[in-house]
């Protein structure tokens, strides 16, 4: 029996926003209204980014940007959706942005062993050799949820984001099919061979699972 | 199902989006096949493993530096909207100010382009109501095609002429112009040479005072047209309006050049200045019943000529 059927499978309630009076008072120029919002969510926001960049300073970036595109967007936002999903794809679409800007960067620079290896299920990172000696550095370099974040840095950024939007963020089939703008099925897909990629890395990190 | 295709399906068994006949067969099989056991039990650690990612908490600073982009954009959206409307205390008095300006330069253009449409429309509306609004501006400009209308048309030339014709110095005539004066001439001989009765040469002077440059233009000027203004004025007694008409004349210091006496009535020609004839034609009208016959430009060192036949009623 599956383990994790119970919990994960049930979508997110998405019955009715709670955020529809805070975003109406935004459309009006309450700007402390959207700080209220900024509060709510800009944690949830910041790890979407974190994990989608594998950057800290990257994501705040990416936060920052996404929170003055939503507000420029107000207008525009329909109600269709919660805000708050409204307000992760606009966080998504801004790290994948960044993402191509690191890579670019990347490009620019020269070739580093670090570099990820490609794979036929994605970018694999490749492990690589403590820049530090000391015994702190390696103990830390065994350390799950660094290595856990490194797979997951590893995957190309479809990958990644079904990933992250579905087994950190709790949102259903649906909804990320909404949010990425794919079908069901990819999204169903896409998953699969992320979870399959950030099994064969931690397998690789850990020797066993 | 087959073992790959389960295999395939058990990321989305995990999350229990499977049907429920799909579910059966996956559970079955999983009975029998240990290898597909064993990558169900790594996929719920791998995913167990992603869950307890530790959350990261966003800098201290985060909220205020958004909060501090969204005012400033906040404030220029604002600032667009105050430009365009704000403060209506005032922007409502400058608007006021442009739209009275706008009128007012609109009347204006109005006013100077409306005689200029009336000529081209009905060039001879009214002898009072033309004298009231004289363009000196556009006689000028008119001078020379009102010369040459004179002696074709001269029922249909606008007043504006008669009073620009003396102060203007005519353009050098053009080979059209020269022509159209020769046949003036010729056609002014003939007119002369006609027999009647009784011809009075009043006053001959002021043709002959000028100093002779000035004369010699005059006489050109004489020589390429009819008389000036026409007025005619229908009386009872002929002799007496005769009188009151060179009365009036005098009053207005004008002076009497010519009169010719035929059967019917008298011609009388006189010349004064421009602003004082819109004076006499009043008192033409006291006179007698007045109809205007025909305005032409003539005039002599700023006065104008103006023909006035007394007609027996």
């Amino acid at each position: 029996m599956p383990l994790l059927s119970n919990r994960v499978a049930e979508p997110v309630q998405k019955t009715a926003d709670d955020d529809a009076a805070l975003v109406a008072s935004c459309t009006k120029g309450d700007t402390d209204a959207f700080e209220t919002l900024v509060q709510k969510y800009q944690k949830r926001m910041f790890n979407i980014a974190f994990r989608m960049t594998g950057s800290y300073e990257d994501a705040g970036e990416v936060v920052q940007d996404a929170f003055v595109s939503a507000y420029r967007g107000l207008k525009n936002f329909q109600g269709r959706s919660k805000f708050s999903t409204w307000l992760t794809a606009i966080t998504v679409n801004h790290s994948k942005n960044r993402l191509q800007q690191m890579k670019a960067r990347q490009a620019r620079e020269p070739l580093s062993l670090d570099d990820p290896v490609r794979t036929e299920d994605g970018s694999i990172a490749v492990d690589p050799p403590s820049k530090g000696p000391s015994v702190l550095d390696r103990l830390e370099a065994r350390d799950e949820r660094k290595k856990v974040q490194e797979c997951i840095s590893a995957l190309e950024p479809e990958f990644r984001e079904v990933i992250i939007l579905r087994d950190m963020q709790d949102f259903s089939y649906e909804e990320i099919g909404s949010l990425l703008k794919v079908r069901e099925g990819t999204v169903k897909s896409r998953l699969f061979r992320a979870r399959e990629a950030v099994k064969d890395c931690l397998k690789r990190a850990f020797g066993t699972l | 199902m087959k073992h790959d295709d389960i295999r395939h399906i058990l990321s989305e068994y995990l999350d229990n989006a499977v049907t429920g006949k799909e579910k059966a067969e996956i559970e079955e099989h999983l009975t029998s096949c240990s290898e597909c056991s064993d990558a169900l039990a790594e996929l719920q650690k791998t995913i167990q493993f992603v869950k307890e990612i530790e959350e990261a908490d966003p800098p201290a600073w985060m909220t205020q530096k958004i909060m501090a982009r969204v005012r400033e954009e906040a404030e220029q959206k604002k600032s667009i909207f105050r430009r365009l409307f704000y403060p209506l205390h005032v922007k409502l008095p400058i608007e006021a100010v442009a739209v009275a300006f706008l009128t007012v330069t609109a009347f204006y253009i109005y006013q100077t382009i409306q005689p200029q449409m009336k000529m081209a429309e009905a060039p001879m509306e009214g002898f009072a109501k033309k004298q009231e609004t004289p363009s000196p501006v556009i006689a000028k400009n008119e001078q020379r095609d009102s010369s040459l209308r004179s002696e074709q048309a001269p029922q249909s030339l606008p007043l504006a002429d008669k009073f620009a014709a003396p102060a203007a110095v005519p353009a050098p005539p053009d080979e059209r112009f020269m022509k159209e004066q020769g046949d003036v001439a010729t056609a002014r001989k003939r007119e002369e040479a006609k027999p009647f009765a009784g011809l009075m040469v009043r006053d001959e002077a002021p043709r002959e005072a000028p100093a002779p440059a000035a004369r010699a233009k005059a006489f050109a000027f004489t020589e390429k047209k009819e008389a000036g203004i026409h007025v005619t004025v229908k009386v009872k007694d002929v002799e007496t309006a005769n009188k009151e008409i060179e009365k009036a004349v005098a009053q207005l210091k004008g002076k009497v050049i010519k009169a010719e006496l035929l059967e019917r009535k008298k011609i009388i020609t006189v010349e004064l200045s421009p602003d004082k004839a819109n004076v006499l034609f009043e008192k033409l009208k006291l006179i007698g019943e007045v109809e205007e016959k025909a305005l032409t430009s003539r005039g002599y060192a700023g006065n104008v000529e103006v023909r006035i036949t007394i007609l027996k009623n």
